[in-house]
């Protein structure tokens, strides 16, 4: 009996040590996620008007709730309809709406994560994330009433159901594309992306019928409601629909002052044969490389913000950059011995 | 001989791809860390401490413009129109394609607007950025009455009755 109680004092400690070695990076990954969660509420509690845009979804989410003809009838309808669902339950406020965006971009940290996690390990879904959602555009632009947070949510949902194996799964990937439309309209483009190099990959018919099953009613159902709204669908404003055969270097140019000097290490990545080998890297690699293109084809409207739809991309190839250092002096290492 | 040679040469080489490989990686950690510091830092530059959404004052200042501007009224702007739709809920236009202190008077006539609201130094239309300057608003009296301005944190606020419309 005396014996027994040090005996259980050891087994909890030594309960308490395997949990902090299984779980220590989840441990930190919540504490993280905890303090970036403080950070948007006193940033957002500090907001005292909306920016520019902000002030158009807002309007738009009146006039979808009161009947009245739309303000800017380019714009993504999702981001109004949630801001008009919860004004039906609130009454109109703004200052209601403030941390709408800010809840997504969270939970687009934590889907990047549990994406990561199970392939690369908790480091390095750790780091990914940690330098995606402190992203200077990435928190800005997502702590305003603007579509950032929201694409970036249902485009980093549709990463984490194509990657997986189930298909249940791929129908919500699906259903997240379609979401991604009607949340930023042209951060589809990386959500197909995602989905023809999966499919290309798998070979999977299953995978492909899925994931159509769940888009298409979604997109229909989006494009028809603005439609049937405003006689028209627009996605953009014409002139920032011209593209260019000749890429602009704005993204590269500024790379450093957009993604911080991580990003010297995504040429890294493309040195080592593994990166190729792994064919997990593919969706990441055409989701950098075509939509660095594609927003670098558009001459009259560049801007920093819209490098949010790619930046986990970025931060991914960074880090793969990092683990292929690692690998390679550990493979030294072991010769040497 | 030349065999034990060679072989001290390769463990040389060896052991200098570590120590290089090590620095790289040590130096990409490095890297990483200095972004989440750096853009932590970042993120105070993105909008001025100036910016619209850090006024205290200005959605109280447009919000009562409801109270001087008659609900069916289209209010014409120099700028900022969204603010004026959601806030002050009237219609707000941007008078594109005018390009003077006399051709906007005309403009508004033309529409039947009475209002014109001017953040001081702020326009949508080139041509009308001087006419619209601290300096350029002296002009304005001609054609327009000043209803009442506005002093907000960051920005002072014109409101103007066209004179015709008087």
């Amino acid at each position: 009996m005396v014996d027994d109680e040090p005996r259980s004092e050891l087994r909890k400690k030594k309960w308490l040590h395997d949990f902090l070695v299984r779980r220590g990076i989840d441990i930190v990954f919540l504490v993280f996620m905890g303090i970036l969660a403080l950070r948007y509420w006193l940033y957002i509690s500090d907001m005292q008007a909306p920016m520019w845009d902000g002030a158009v979804y807002l309007i738009n989410a009146r006039n979808w709730l009161t009947g009245t003809r739309l303000y800017e009838t380019y714009r993504p309808p999702l981001i109004s309809w949630i801001i008009a669902g919860f004004w039906l339950f609130t009454g109109e406020n703004w200052t209601y709406v403030k941390p709408l965006a800010a809840l997504f971009a969270i939970g687009s940290g934590i889907f990047l994560y549990l994406t990561l996690r199970g392939r690369k390990g908790g480091f390095f879904a750790l780091g990914v994330t940690m330098l995606t959602m402190l992203n200077t555009q990435v928190f800005f632009y997502s702590s305003q009433i603007y579509t950032e947070g929201l694409s970036l949510f249902f485009l980093v949902a549709t990463l984490y159901f194509l990657k997986s194996e189930r298909p249940n799964h791929w129908l919500l990937g699906g259903v997240m594309i379609g979401l991604t439309f009607a949340s930023r309209y042209p951060i589809i483009l990386p959500c197909l992306v995602i989905f023809a190099v999966e499919s290309l990959i798998r070979k999977n018919w299953n995978l492909i019928a899925w994931t159509v099953v769940g888009a298409l009613p979604v997109l229909l159902m989006t494009i028809s409601a603005v439609y049937l709204k405003t006689g028209t669908f627009q996605v953009a404003l014409l002139n920032d629909t011209n593209l260019s055969f000749f890429p602009s270097s704005f993204y590269l140019v500024n790379s450093i002052n957009i993604w911080g000097p991580a990003f010297l290490l995504v040429p890294v990545s493309f040195l080592f044969r593994r990166t190729y080998n792994d064919n997990y890297n593919y969706s990441f690699i055409a989701w950098f490389l075509i939509s660095l293109l594609f927003w670098s084809s558009s001459p009259t409207n560049l801007q920093y913000r819209f490098t949010v739809g790619f930046t986990p991309a970025v931060y991914y190839l960074g880090f793969l950059g990092v683990e292929n250092l690692a690998k390679l002096a550990r493979a030294k290492n072991s010769l040497n011995k | 001989m030349a065999t034990s040679k060679a072989v001290s040469q390769r463990i040389e080489i060896s052991l200098k791809v570590n120590i290089i490989s090590k620095i790289l990686v040590l130096a990409g950690i490095l890297i990483v860390i200095i972004s989440i510091v750096n853009l932590t830092e970042q993120i105070q530059y993105i909008a001025s401490p100036r910016s619209v959404i850090h006024d205290e004052s200005f959605v109280a200042v447009i919000n009562g413009l409801s109270e001087l501007v008659p609900e069916e009224s289209t209010i014409v702007v120099s700028t900022n129109g969204p603010f004026v739709t959601y806030f002050a809920r009237r219609d707000a236009k941007v008078p594109f394609g005018v390009s003077s202190r006399e051709s906007l008077a005309d403009y508004m006539a033309k529409h039947h607007y009475e209002y014109l609201l001017v953040f001081e130094g702020g326009s949508q239309v080139a041509a009308l950025k001087s006419l619209f300057s601290s300096k350029g608003l002296e002009s304005l009296d001609r054609d327009f009455q000043r209803i009442r301005s506005f002093h907000t944190d960051f920005s002072k606020i014109h409101l103007y009755k066209l004179k015709s419309a008087l």
